[in-house]
């Protein structure tokens, strides 16, 4: 008897109960304030996502692979701020982003270097490369806020339709071209065995260095891009920009359904998780909540589903284990 | 399963009570900030606010941050509460262009908004909000830092400017009004050499303490101080603990803040400036209700910039405790 | 070399941090036999079977495989000589499906841009099936994360892996270890079997009453040095204990 299709298969899956609490928030919230599902909101709401959802998805990857990557936030800062002084130089706008997008790949690969070739947890070296990115982003400002250059392409990047951005479908884009990259390809496969077993793949072949590096280089690459996207929209450059993003994106990523200790997780998890917190943020604020209570709802909600997810595998295992005992 | 129902149940509930506890037909305010709850600059301006949406039985939101300066979080605030359909918007507008779409859909919309504590940094004309209530940031610095020339020594002089934060309006605009008057007295005193450097210095007292002692440590010639913010606390207890004797490094700032009080009673601040606070968080709330009761305008406050000295203390004291200056 | 031999070990050496763990060490392996290599713990087995594996460099000697000699800087170009290792924790990714494991590092792919590509996931798991079948484990679904296994069927679909890329030799490291008596009496069953396959196993253990009735011939380790080599039918399980016990 094939259980390819059962019910049970499918709640294994982890993003199914994120998926749920996403659709009881959405309701829960919707009943306290219609307008928290008005067309309005909807569109605030989804025109800042896009930017958190492609940032989550970098780190899902990389913690995919039993890495960390405590810098995102700060990368997510310097990558426009390089991009908008490149521009104020002279440099033309799309040779400028090209230039600040590779300054969160070399980040990305000092994060791996540092990482792998000292055997020192990336945690450590992320967290130092947090500051360090961060310091490098006021330097970058020269003292003074710079103005936008408007010969910046951001229209093509964040343009408002009539209830979309731009943005969101460079994050869709995104996620369905990782998707791939991680479901369907074989890196894809390296890249799950790297993080679920590292001496199990490497005595397998697989270069573990060499797809941790790949995933450390994509993180940093996508932080860039994404807080190119925040400052395309706001059309001014923050240094404060993505404070504190780190964490959540790995909040993002946890409730989404991806592992601390590696090798579990996807892409469209990650994705939902960052949509989930959006939503969370401005339901609270909708239902005239203290705002406060929007991080003691993230805590609760990081905990409940971590909880739910290992009880869901959890069972899964065991009955799997039950099954082939009969 | 069954822990997976419960959840539901749960959630369904929690989401349930909360309906219940939704207010019924009042005005609802919202007050969007830049600060964080640990600024205790903000507990006089919350209970201006507080006090009076009391008054008129409204329901009102202070919308904090979770990032001190994060001016993304403030916009993302700030965009919500005209998705809510609130009926007044009191604001402060520490950003020259990115704030201006959103008031502007704001009051297309036909909900009022005012700036308080902070205004548009380009002046009234470049924002559509309705009024300010609040300091004029850039004479304010000019005339705090006038106030403390008259206790500079004879003979050169190198001011410390300390922007708390270098991308904030409040911050700056101030520290360009000390700045405007370092350049009136370099100007006055052509036979003295005058000199003066703004540093970025930090929001939290031990940031700016740290900061502002290796600067000194490094310009032992550093004759004076000056904060935008009430921080100059932290470089009071930083000099301190240099050994520096109170008033041998002048040090000034702004806003009444308890830490304040106490480095003015051990001498090491010489003054501060007032903006009240509280005026700030109460005379908008009534300004938006009068407007939305009876089309009435809005106005503008200005909620002064009266100097405070050591000797003005006391009686500042007694409302402290009230936390409402 | 052309003498049936498919291994031949001369004067291996190999130090870690200062203990010698393997000593001037010298073995000839023919052809489609099961040779048992026993030793009690740090006798150097399991170093000798990392350098047979690629994993590890000899500090000095050399290793000819089918009469070439071979320096391995990687499992991975021992993996392609046909030398597949079963470890003893098996080295499969546990939340990982059973075709995805088998396939690691070899995945079959399309649209190829170097080395990297799309996997073929409908071929690889009618080869997986295939591929257990042939080992006559009997699973419901490829797509079964192995930690839903029990010991046994994990060690059988890390052998149908080892038998799905046409190994030449197996090295099976300890592979009985925490088997049940059932599931032992497979693997022993299926290494037998091997030699019909034109395949040659090396088979290590402390526990002689596995192996004996299945080698060809038993080669005895101690302190990093062959201390017997002999013909199965040449010894008995008393003489092999005692060399192991008092060696």
């Amino acid at each position: 008897m094939s259980n390819k299709f059962s019910i049970k298969s499918l709640l294994v899956r982890t993003e199914i109960s994120t998926l749920i609490m996403f659709i009881i928030i959405m309701i829960g919230f919707y009943l306290v304030n219609e307008r928290f599902l008005d067309a309005r909101n909807i569109r605030i709401v989804m025109g800042i996502t896009p930017e958190y959802i492609i940032v989550a998805i970098g780190i899902a990857i990389l913690m995919i692979s039993g890495e960390f990557d405590l810098s995102v936030g700060s990368v997510f800062a310097l990558v426009p701020m390089s991009i908008v002084q490149l521009t104020h130089q002279g440099i033309p706008p799309w040779i400028a982003i090209v230039l600040g997008l590779m300054i969160g790949m070399i980040i990305g690969f000092v994060n791996g270097f540092i990482t792998l070739r000292f055997g020192i947890p990336s945690f450590i070296a992320t967290l130092g490369m947090l500051y360090i990115a961060r310091s490098l982003t006021t330097v970058a400002t020269g003292g003074f806020p710079p103005s936008f250059p408007h010969i910046l392409p951001n229209e093509l990047f964040v343009f408002q339709f009539e209830l979309f951005r731009a943005s969101l479908y460079w994050a869709l884009l995104v996620a369905v071209i990782l998707g791939i990259m991680l479901h369907r390809s074989n890196i894809g496969n390296w890249i799950y065995a790297t993080g679920g077993d590292k001496n199990a793949a490497s005595s397998m072949g697989i270069k573990t260095g060499n797809v941790k590096m790949f995933c450390f280089i994509l993180c940093g690459f996508l932080a860039g891009f994404a807080g190119m996207i925040q400052t395309f929209r706001l059309e001014a450059p923050l240094p404060s920009q993505g404070y504190l993003l780190e964490l959540e994106s790995i909040a993002a990523a946890v409730i989404g359904g991806v592992s601390l200790f590696g090798g579990i997780g996807t892409v469209f998890g990650a994705m939902l998780g960052a949509i989930l917190i959006r939503f969370l943020e401005s339901g609270i604020i909708m239902a005239r909540i203290d705002a406060e209570w929007f991080r003691a709802g993230l805590g609760s909600l990081i905990i409940i589903s971590v909880v739910v997810n290992t009880y869901i595998s959890r069972r899964a295992t065991t009955l799997g284990q039950n099954k082939s005992k009969e | 399963m069954k822990k997976l129902l419960s959840v539901l149940f749960i959630s369904m509930s929690l989401a349930l009570t909360m309906v219940t506890t939704a207010d019924a037909k009042q005005y609802k305010f919202n007050f969007v900030m830049h600060s964080d709850t640990n600024n205790a600059f903000w507990a006089a301006v919350h209970k201006g606010f507080k006090d009076a949406c009391a008054q008129i039985d409204a329901s009102c939101q202070m919308l904090t941050l979770s990032g001190d300066g994060d001016q993304q979080e403030q916009l993302q605030n700030l965009e919500s509460s005209i998705a809510q359909g609130v009926d007044g918007i009191i604001t402060t507008i520490t950003h020259p262009t990115i704030f201006d779409a959103a008031i502007d859909e704001a009051i297309a919309k036909g909900i009022p908004v005012i700036s308080s504590n902070v205004d548009d940094p380009e002046g009234p004309s470049a924002s559509s909000r309705l009024a300010y209530v609040g300091q004029d940031l850039e004479i304010a610095g000019y005339q705090l830092c006038e106030a403390l020339s008259a206790q500079f020594p004879a003979g050169d002089v190198h001011v410390l400017i300390g922007v708390a934060d270098m991308n904030q309006a409040w911050a700056y605009t101030r520290g360009n009004g000390i700045g405007r008057f370092m350049e009136d007295y370099k100007a006055a005193n052509p036979d003295r050499n005058v000199t003066y450097e703004k540093i970025e210095t930090g929001l939290d007292l031990s940031t700016v303490g740290n900061r502002v002692a290796a600067y000194v440590q490094a310009n032992p010639n550093t004759t004076a101080y000056l904060d935008v913010g009430f921080w100059e606390a932290g470089a009071a207890q930083a000099v301190r603990n240099l050994g520096y004797k109170p008033g041998e490094i002048l040090l000034a700032g702004f806003d009444l803040v308890d830490v304040v009080f106490e480095e003015m009673d051990k001498g090491y601040v010489q003054l501060t400036v007032d903006q009240q606070p509280y005026y700030q968080g109460y005379m908008p709330v009534h300004n938006l209700f009068l407007m939305n009761e009876y089309g009435l305008g809005a106005l503008d406050m200005n909620t002064g910039k009266a100097l405070i000295t050591p000797a003005d203390v006391e009686t500042i004291r007694q409302f402290k405790g009230m936390a409402v200056r | 070399m052309e003498n049936g031999n498919i291994i031949e070990c001369k004067k291996l050496n190999k130090w870690y941090s200062g203990v010698h763990a393997l000593k001037d060490f010298n073995v000839s392996i023919k052809k489609n036999s099961v040779v048992g290599l026993i030793g009690d713990n740090g006798a150097g087995k399991s170093t000798l079977i990392k350098i047979l594996s690629g994993a590890h460099k000899a500090d000095s000697g050399h290793v000819f495989f089918e009469g070439n000699e071979v320096k391995f800087r990687s499992t991975k170009e021992a993996m392609n000589l046909g030398i597949e290792t079963i470890y003893q924790y098996s080295a499969l990714i546990p939340e990982m499906s059973i075709a995805r494991n088998i396939f690691i590092g070899r995945e079959q792919i399309s649209y190829k841009i170097g080395s990297l590509g799309i996997m073929k996931r409908t071929e690889m798991d009618t080869a997986a099936m295939d591929a257990l079948n042939d080992v006559e484990l009997h699973l419901r679904s490829p797509e079964t994360p192995v930690n839903q296994l029990s010991g046994g069927e994990r060690q059988g679909v890390v052998i149908a892996r080892a038998m799905y890329f046409k190994s030449k030799l197996l090295i099976l490291d300890e592979p009985t270890n925490h088997l049940s008596v059932k599931e032992t009496n497979k693997v022993l069953r299926f290494v037998e079997g091997l030699k019909k396959q034109g395949v040659t196993s090396i088979f290590i253990t402390h526990n002689l009453s596995h192996i004996f009735p299945i080698a060809d011939h038993l080669c005895v380790m101690a302190r990093g040095e062959k201390i017997s080599d002999m013909e199965k039918k040449d010894t008995t399980i008393e003489e092999l204990t005692d060399l192991l016990v008092n060696g």
